[in-house]
């Protein structure tokens, strides 16, 4: 028996869409039955036409694909075909398939289902809740793309521009799947948008993503949480002008940012809870510092949860990689390239709602700004003196004229971030300061295991506690506290003081 | 560490200018040392600039202990930054709180103010 039949027979109780091809003569070797109406649909060719992929992407096309798979290109080449949608031809992948299968093409994006009320289903998702589009505005570039999966699902987002200078967005998913969700998700936006409206109407200073999202909690919170459902969502602001990002998680996967000077790319999460966990809750907002060059990249469980054939999920670890090692690329090829990666990781397609906004700082913050970075040993008592003296002098230089009671709590919190990433650090820490217009950012950088950074509990001094301070008095001098994860146990503990 | 005994009191004064992570524990195991059961304490702070929360918590082991062994403990000489941090954690509702040493050997005869 030759190699393709029991591979194909794997492909097919795979339920994938492959077809396999020889990648000297491009000769028809085999094709699952999704394959089969997946191509037909796509080509509008009939089966006895589809003797090969260069019938369908066409001979140059072909030639181009197979120069690159033979120059060892791990990603494979993106193939458009105008609204019938896109085909992708990559190489195979280790441990599914004997060595001598090279090609593999899997049409992967949306419209691709054969069922008519499904299909109708999903346009008008994309019309209510999604969909896809890229824009710049406030000195950042945006795109957004939704694929949904076979189902209608309850993936969204939405983007508010705002006076020049600023944009609001929201990334959200509904928990569970079809219809239901579908229609939840829609009253969500809808309740998001209301939010806006009625706080720009009523008190536009006080439009926060918190105060947005805390807003549509008030509609939508009690009757989820009757029902038992609920929605994760990410709503931030984007002001490139003052080099800020503003956030509110509320129980979504976190998001990754890409820092332009050292190229590193950081998982970012919040601590709130999805909205309909409680009745009502109250949102911690976060802020980043950006700066041009940054990325940022929002995504749904759709994607890090693509799993490939052995079960293995795609994971936000390779999703940081990833973003990494494509830093160079702007929103919209971001967003495509993470989608088709995603898509051909899964090779059968996305099983749930697989949803990026992605940005990109093109405008450096206003206001002159002052840098330090220093690397700290966590036995270096001396350096740690030097470093309390250089922050606070940096300080005193900043706002000369400034609250001297606000310079040394900050002092004070910074020492206290420092003395946390000391005792979690396995080595060395490198301690830095941003002083901006306004503000300050204080950043920390080590290497070690995870802990409840988020968990911060005012101590109650009739209890005598010896310890718990730490962290309070880091959330108390500093507007927004963060820990961002990187690869390898790499951990960045980010504050920020908007304004002094 | 300077101690001083006076008027049937220990004044104990660290040396140490800034009270962080790094000392925290070698300062608490100074201060238990210099702790005297049978005597009041007032830990006078004039001569450091800073302390952390980690600093504190060892405070606060000496004010648990002075309180255990029903003594009374008095802080007192802190500057600026260890006023925010006092005032911060409100340890004032656990130990008094005095401008100087004389002042804190005042509310050991006599009691806190008010």
């Amino acid at each position: 028996m030759s190699w393709t039949e029991p591979f194909m027979d794997l492909c097919e109780s795979l339920d994938l869409a492959v077809m396999a091809v020889d990648a000297e003569t491009g000769a028809f070797l085999g094709r699952t039955g999704k394959a089969k109406n997946l191509m037909e649909r796509l080509s509008g060719l009939s089966e006895g036409a589809l003797t090969g992929l260069p019938d369908l992407v066409g001979n140059g096309t072909w030639q181009w694909a197979q120069r690159l798979l033979r120059a060892g290109d791990s990603e494979g080449v993106r193939v458009p075909l105008g609204d019938r949608g896109e085909i992708l031809i990559g190489p195979t992948r280790e441990g599914i398939s004997p060595a001598s299968v090279t090609l593999l093409a899997a049409p992967y994006d949306r419209g691709l289902n054969p069922d008519a009320e499904n299909e109708t289903s999903a346009r008008i998702q994309r019309a209510l809740l999604s969909g896809s589009g890229t824009f710049s505005y406030g000195g950042a570039s945006f795109a957004a793309q939704t694929i949904p999966s076979m189902q209608v699902d309850g993936d969204f987002f939405e983007f508010w521009k705002l006076g020049g200078t600023r944009v609001d967005f929201v990334i959200g998913d509904v928990m569970g799947k079809g219809v239901v969700a579908a229609l939840n998700a829609a009253a969500i936006k809808a309740a998001l948008n209301r939010a806006v409206i009625e706080t720009l109407a009523d008190a536009p200073d006080t439009l926060r993503p918190s105060s947005v999202i805390e807003r549509a909690q008030l509609s939508l919170g009690p009757e989820l949480s009757s029902m038992g459902k609920f929605v994760t969502l990410c709503c931030g602001r984007l002001e490139a002008g003052k080099g800020l990002l503003s956030f509110v998680d509320a129980g979504h996967p976190g998001f990754a940012y890409l820092d332009s000077r050292d190229g590193s790319c950081w998982e970012v999460k919040g601590s709130n809870m999805p909205i309909g966990f409680v009745a009502c809750q109250t949102f911690k907002e976060y802020v980043l510092p950006v700066r041009r060059g940054d990325s940022l990249v929002f995504y749904s469980d759709g994607i890090t949860e693509s799993e490939n054939s052995e079960g293995e999920l795609f994971g936000t670890e390779r999703l940081l990689r990833f973003v990494a090692a494509h830093k160079a690329l702007p929103p919209l090829k971001i967003v495509e390239e993470i989608m088709k990666t995603a898509f051909y990781y899964s090779l059968s397609g996305f099983r749930d709602d697989a949803t990026i906004v992605a940005a990109g700082i093109d405008d450096d913050p206003s206001g002159p700004r002052s840098d330090w970075r220093e690397e700290l040993n966590r036995s270096d008592g001396e350096g740690l003196h030097a470093l309390r003296s250089r922050f606070e002098k940096a300080l005193g230089e900043a706002l000369p004229n400034g609250d001297s009671r606000i310079r040394a709590e900050l002092t004070l919190g910074f020492m206290e971030a420092l003395g946390n990433a000391i005792r979690h650090t396995e080595g060395t820490a490198t301690a830095g300061w941003t002083i901006h217009t306004g503000g300050v950012t204080v950043e920390i950088e080590f290497r070690g295991s995870d802990y409840q950074w988020y968990r911060v509990r005012a101590p109650q001094m009739r209890d005598l506690p010896l310890h718990g301070f730490g962290s309070w008095i880091m959330d108390k001098t500093f507007d927004s506290v963060l820990l961002l994860r990187g690869p390898e146990n790499k951990k960045r503990l980010v504050m920020t003081k908007v304004s002094l | 560490m300077k101690t001083l005994a006076i008027d049937g009191a220990t004044v104990i004064a660290p040396e140490q200018r800034q009270i962080d992570v790094m000392n925290s524990a070698a300062f608490g195991k100074a201060l238990t040392a210099a702790f005297d059961p049978s005597k009041d304490i007032i830990l006078d702070l004039s001569a450091v600039l800073f302390i952390d929360s980690s600093g504190l918590g060892e405070i606060i082991r000496l004010v648990r202990t002075v309180h255990e062994q029903g003594r009374k403990a008095v802080l007192c000489g802190a500057g600026d930054a260890v006023s925010v941090l006092f005032d911060m954690v409100r340890i004032d509702q656990l130990v008094p709180i005095a401008p100087d040493a004389d002042s804190a050997r005042q509310i050991l005869k006599d009691g806190p103010a008010g």
